[in-house]
């Protein structure tokens, strides 16, 4: 999987986004299961595909009463697939196949006059009239939605249901069982013309009808792209979602991203999502920063955004910027191969086999959360530091997360998570002593998980130590590890 | 009841209601005979909705191989009936809308026939559908919807389905006429049970049903819900609770034999106690629990009321042996004191 593969894609809140589109019609949900990332050389359509997002989402803010009337129409529409297929292979339609191609058309006609005053101007959701089809299974020029082998179609049908009622009314009004029972009998013959005759009717409406099939199966289509494009705006709308923009040269930035999905679970218990602001480029960057200091969420977060994007998506950021991918590659310790009995040390591994052979021939995007986290740390830091250094070589981007320091080397760029850095030290220590019981809460709360470049003068952050000194750990430990921290440097 | 000279057509009896169930005591025991005949007492002078439960209407019965009524229908009646059934039937008819419920024999098809003739019946089989059906065959217009049930599918007769039922019961039930009446006689006594009138208490009644499967409602008009996943295997909680204080047990679901006779050799505290349960159609006990129950000082009302029409009775059986129908129209009328009709032999 080039672009994740589907318990990834579960980890980093795309499936989240998926069933959080609000798609109502069968032809929508074909056109999401069909959901594709752009290749390089689609530059043009992706930009396309967000021009029509964009026009959408701006006459959707400016036509709610139309956009509920589109919505109420595409609740009643039911997927006819099926029998355009069986037209096209000019199998005879029975009759309540031709009583939902009539109403699909109906249906189609209402879309259309909405979608007419609306002047969208976006080609691939366009109507072709199905005036012809209302036409011929609309006989009698009532315009409702109704169907019947019509006695319009034939003066033998019209003759023949005519004597079958005589027959009917006969039967009905019969002195006796016997006298009946033959009356029946007489009727059922008439029965059997009818339905002869209905059948006639029924094969050459389908063979009318089948010279339409491709009129049909492009508003098929286009019914699908408009309930799809339909459902990203309103998701854009609803998480205040922006268009990226699309460049060429191998760079991303993005100005306060977020994940809906980890939003809304941090919203759920009162706590803010800190936006990720960032700038990559190609070659390798690092991030470090203290456990729980959000480092996963930032990559998933990036990932997240990146893969949508490539989709024609909005994406959710104030600011957003990257160029089309030929991959996304996410390597963390809780991959799918774990679960097949590999350690994760060893499933780390087989996937970095398989991103290396990509970076050497396209370029993308591959994030590394924690690398080599699982086995002991010496040999780590050194895994960690050449897979940084190998993969500066390569226009691919790379971003790495981990809590090894001294990974970062001058030709990479390097963020770290801001942490207590900035935080009184004994305010908060005042803090924790006043309520000792949420030590680690209030801890939390001061932890600043925005992401801050880091330059060579930097100091190493103490956030371990300090941790440890404000939760109370035992002088003489403490005292140990200060001088420790001096001697290194 | 005694037989009354004027008595009025089954057809008079159904039409302030909009809409009946027909269940049947067994198989053959006239159902489509009983419905054929409304259809034809109905020609003309109401317009009808029309559907079943699941599957019925076969030409042949599977199990005696005898010829089974077809139903014949007017031209106007609406029907709701699967897409497989309906290109089998013979009438000329004009398609309403599609359901969007699919069954064993297609998509469930709404239609107005628009000639006379034979219909195959073949409707929902899931209670929220029935009633999804029924109101949409009374949106095209029909003032009375007839659904063709089944005994053991009695639930469907639910008051919250359809508003009245008539109960089919003949010969092919048994070979004793007299065990067909008392079996008859039983399950129109089950079916309509005395309701509660105490609006109070039912209004507490719905809460329970609306929060879980089995409640208590105690003297002081407090409401305790029970922790049981089925009303059925809920004697031990129920025998536990139950004390002085409490003065309606209601249940959600079907209540069994083995229920009440467990309660009854576990406890004396269910005597003065009223058991509450949603309708008549949710009741499966045999006459010996329901009397002994009674009989010991248990008191079973309904929340909801079923209200039986009338009985129709087949003195034939397709086994090949029948009653004297007089014998046997005389026979239930004695023991139920609602309308008995003859559909079949013509009294």
């Amino acid at each position: 999987m080039k672009f994740l593969d589907k318990q990834q894609r579960d980890q980093i809140g795309f499936s989240f986004i998926m069933d959080k589109l609000g798609i109502t019609t069968s032809y929508g949900l074909e056109e999401r299961k069909n959901i594709k990332t752009f290749k390089t050389s689609e530059i043009n359509k992706l930009k396309h595909e967000l021009n029509s997002l964009e026009n959408i989402i701006k006459s959707m803010r400016a036509h709610v009463e139309e956009y509920n009337q589109i919505g109420r129409i595409f609740c009643k529409f039911k997927d006819i697939r099926n029998s355009i297929k069986r037209c096209s292979e000019s199998q005879t339609l029975d009759e309540v196949e031709l009583y939902e191609i009539k109403y699909f058309s109906i249906l189609v006609t209402k879309l259309k006059s909405v979608l007419d005053k609306l002047q969208l101007n976006i080609e691939e959701v366009h109507l072709n009239s199905v005036d012809k089809i209302i036409l011929l299974l609309d006989p009698q020029k009532r315009g409702i939605s109704t169907f019947y082998v019509y006695d319009e179609y034939s003066k033998t049908l019209k003759c023949i249901r005519k004597n079958k009622k005589q027959k009917e009314k006969e039967i009905f009004t019969a002195k006796s069982e016997g006298i009946a029972s033959e009356l029946k009998q007489q009727r059922l013959d008439l029965v059997i013309e009818e339905e002869e005759e209905e059948l006639r009717i029924r094969k050459e409406l389908t063979l009318q009808i089948s010279k339409e099939t491709e009129i049909i199966k492009q508003n098929i289509k286009s019914i699908g792209r408009l309930d799809f494009l339909i459902a990203k705006a309103n998701l854009s709308i609803d998480y205040n979602g922006i268009r990226p923009e699309i460049c060429s040269d191998i760079k991303i930035n993005f100005i306060e991203a977020f994940n809906p999905e980890i939003k809304d679970i941090l919203e759920k218990s009162k706590k803010v999502f800190t936006p990720v602001s960032i700038d990559l480029f190609n070659g390798t960057t690092i991030i470090t920063g203290a456990n729980m200091g959000g480092k996963s969420v930032t990559l998933k977060t990036i990932v997240l955004n990146l893969l949508l994007g490539q989709m024609g998506f909005f994406v959710f950021a104030k600011k957003a910027q990257f160029p089309i991918l030929d991959f996304i590659h996410f390597v963390s310790d809780d991959m799918q191969s774990i679960s097949k009995g590999l350690s994760t040390f060893g499933a780390e591994i087989i996937k970095l086999k398989e991103v290396v052979e990509c970076v050497k021939i396209e370029n993308g995007f591959i994030a590394l959360d924690e690398f080599a986290r699982g086995t002991n740390p010496k040999e780590g830091y050194f895994l960690v530091k050449s897979l940084s250094k190998y993969l500066t070589k390569f226009k691919s981007v790379s971003l790495i997360s981990t809590h090894y320091d001294g990974v970062a080397q001058d030709n990479m760029e390097h963020y770290q998570v801001t942490g207590l850095k900035n935080v009184d030290f004994n305010t908060l220590k005042y803090k924790i002593d006043l309520n000792k019981t949420h030590s680690v809460e209030i801890i939390q709360e001061h932890m600043e998980y925005k992401l801050e470049k880091v330059s060579k003068e930097n100091k190493v952050p103490k956030d371990a130590l300090n941790i440890a000194v404000l939760l109370g750990l035992e002088k003489e430990i403490v005292d140990i590890a200060k001088s420790l921290y001096n001697e290194e440097e | 009841m005694k037989k009354i000279d004027s008595m009025p057509s089954i057809l008079d009896m159904i039409q302030k209601y909009d809409s009946i169930s027909i269940i049947g005591m067994n198989k053959n025991v006239g159902k489509t005979t009983t419905l054929n005949h409304i259809l034809r007492e109905a020609r003309g002078r109401i317009s009808l909705g029309l559907t079943s439960i699941g599957r019925d209407g076969e030409k042949i019965d599977t199990v005696t191989g005898t010829e089974k009524p077809k139903i014949y229908i007017k031209s106007g009646t609406i029907i709701a009936t699967a897409k497989q059934c309906l290109l089998n039937s013979d009438i000329t008819r004009e398609i309403l809308k599609t359901t969007g419920f699919n069954t064993p024999m297609g998509e469930i098809i709404i239609c107005r026939a628009l000639s006379d003739g034979y219909v195959d019946l073949s409707g929902p089989s899931v209670n929220s559908y029935m009633m999804e059906i029924c109101s949409e065959l009374k949106r095209f217009g029909s003032k009375l919807v007839i659904v063709d049930g089944a005994l053991n599918r009695k639930t469907f007769a639910s008051p919250l389905i359809t508003n009245a039922t008539i109960l089919s019961t003949g010969a092919a039930l048994s070979k004793s006429m007299l065990k067909v009446i008392e079996e008859t006689s039983h399950t129109v006594k089950l079916l309509s049970l005395e309701n509660e009138e105490d609006n109070e208490v039912l209004k507490l009644a719905n809460e329970v049903l609306r929060r879980g499967r089995v409640g208590i409602i105690r003297r002081d008009n407090s409401i305790r819900m029970m922790d049981v996943i089925t009303a059925l295997g809920a004697s031990k909680e129920i025998v536990e609770i139950l004390d002085k204080n409490i003065s309606y047990v209601v249940i959600k679901g079907a209540v069994s034999d083995k229920l009440l006779e467990d309660i009854m050799t576990s406890t004396n505290q269910y005597k003065g106690v009223t058991f509450l349960v949603e309708d008549g159609t949710k009741i499966f006990l045999t006459r010996e629990t329901l009397y002994k129950f009674k009989k010991q000082g248990g008191i079973i009302k309904t929340i909801n009321k079923v209200n039986i029409v009338c009985v129709t009775s087949n003195p034939k059986s397709p086994y090949g042996y029948e009653f004297d129908k007089h014998k046997f129209l005389d026979g239930l009328r004695n023991k139920l004191n609602i309308p008995v009709f003859d559909v079949i032999g013509g009294a």
